[in-house]
């Protein structure tokens, strides 16, 4: 195996303490998911207590619940773009330790 | 023949009047327990209401507060992306202090970024706890519900109240009738006899029936979450 590069090697080291965050970030996304899950299934339950007393309450608060939906799946999105940093993170942390071995 | 029947009359005339009683007694304690005044219940449940909107008034606005981090959320997280492709690409190639100054940003809007994350988490729960408060708030109307079930229930215990007390006369009547009879014609004694035995059978029938519906009553009165408690 070639030598390595001192300098590559130390930055293909931070880069992966930056993916180690990334990975954090994730699980908040993730936890995050989980309580709009958790409101969602609320205001579902909620409106069919609101269908006996107030129907139109009931419709609001099921109009509630989409938003929340919304909001999940946007969510989703964002976990997505970590997903696809993480991806590029990992990649750009390859090419340097073959650059720094030079392999590239 | 004639002896059980008397045993059986002996019986039939004192525990099953004492079971009566005793029904009769359990259902006026449930009615005193359950027939609250209705102005108060009335009073409640609007009071209810009113308290159950401004709960979902304020999970509402909660809701409202963590869209608009959302929003805040990824257009950081979009940002974050592009400084971190950025000091990325000057670690690679450019002066190291410029590399450490965009090191520095990204940090930064990571920051920025799980701050919003956070209050965006908080702002969901606020939403959440005010949803639970609402429920709440609601659960006068269910105890309300509950309190007509449980009225209806009453009605029909106390009508197969008044059917079991006929039921008992008329198998009082019969054995009378019966016991007549046997000493007069053993096959006529008989079918009176059968005849008794149906009635009895019919009666204990309604009774365990009128006890499953006083626990119909218990039950839902269980049930209800009755104003006052239900915020405890």
């Amino acid at each position: 195996m070639a030598p390595i590069d001192e300098s590559a090697r130390k930055r293909a080291q931070d880069m992966e303490k930056i993916l180690e965050l990334a990975r954090d970030d994730q699980q908040d996304t993730v936890a995050l998911m989980e309580r709009l899950d958790k409101l969602a299934s609320e205001l579902f339950e909620h409106a069919l207590d609101w269908d006996s007393v107030d129907p139109e309450v009931a419709a609001r608060v099921r109009k509630q619940a989409e938003q929340v939906h919304s909001m999940h799946k946007r969510v989703e999105k964002l976990a997505e773009l970590e997903i696809e940093e993480a991806s590029q993170i990992m990649s750009e942390i390859r090419r340097i330790l073959k650059e720094a071995r030079g392999e590239g | 023949m004639k002896g059980s029947q008397q045993s059986s009359g002996r019986r039939g005339g004192r525990w099953p009047w004492r079971g009566i009683r005793w029904l009769a007694g359990r259902l006026s304690r449930r009615r005193r327990a359950v027939v609250a005044n209705p102005r108060t219940w009335c009073a409640l449940v609007t009071d209810a209401e009113h308290r159950a909107a401004e709960d979902f008034g304020r999970a509402v606005r909660s809701q409202d507060i963590a869209t608009r981090q959302l929003d805040i959320a990824i257009q950081l997280r979009v940002l974050l992306r592009e400084m971190r492709e950025l000091a990325t690409a000057w670690a690679a190639v450019g002066p190291p202090e410029l590399a450490t100054a965009a090191g520095a940003a990204t940090e930064n809007l990571r920051t920025a970024w799980k701050r919003i994350v956070e209050l965006e988490g908080a702002a969901v729960d606020a939403a959440r706890l005010a949803v639970a408060d609402t429920g709440r708030s609601l659960s006068p109307h269910r105890a309300y519900a509950v309190r007509a079930r449980a009225e209806r229930w009453q009605t029909l215990a106390d009508l197969e109240l008044d059917l079991a007390l006929r039921l008992h006369g008329l198998v009082v009547e019969q054995h009378g009738l019966t016991s007549q009879w046997a000493e007069e014609r053993h096959d006529v004694a008989e079918s009176a006899c059968a005849v008794e035995a149906s009635l009895r059978a019919a009666w204990s029938q309604l009774l365990r029936h009128e006890l499953a519906v006083i626990s119909g009553v218990a039950d839902s009165i269980r049930a209800a979450r009755f104003p006052g408690t239900d915020r405890q």
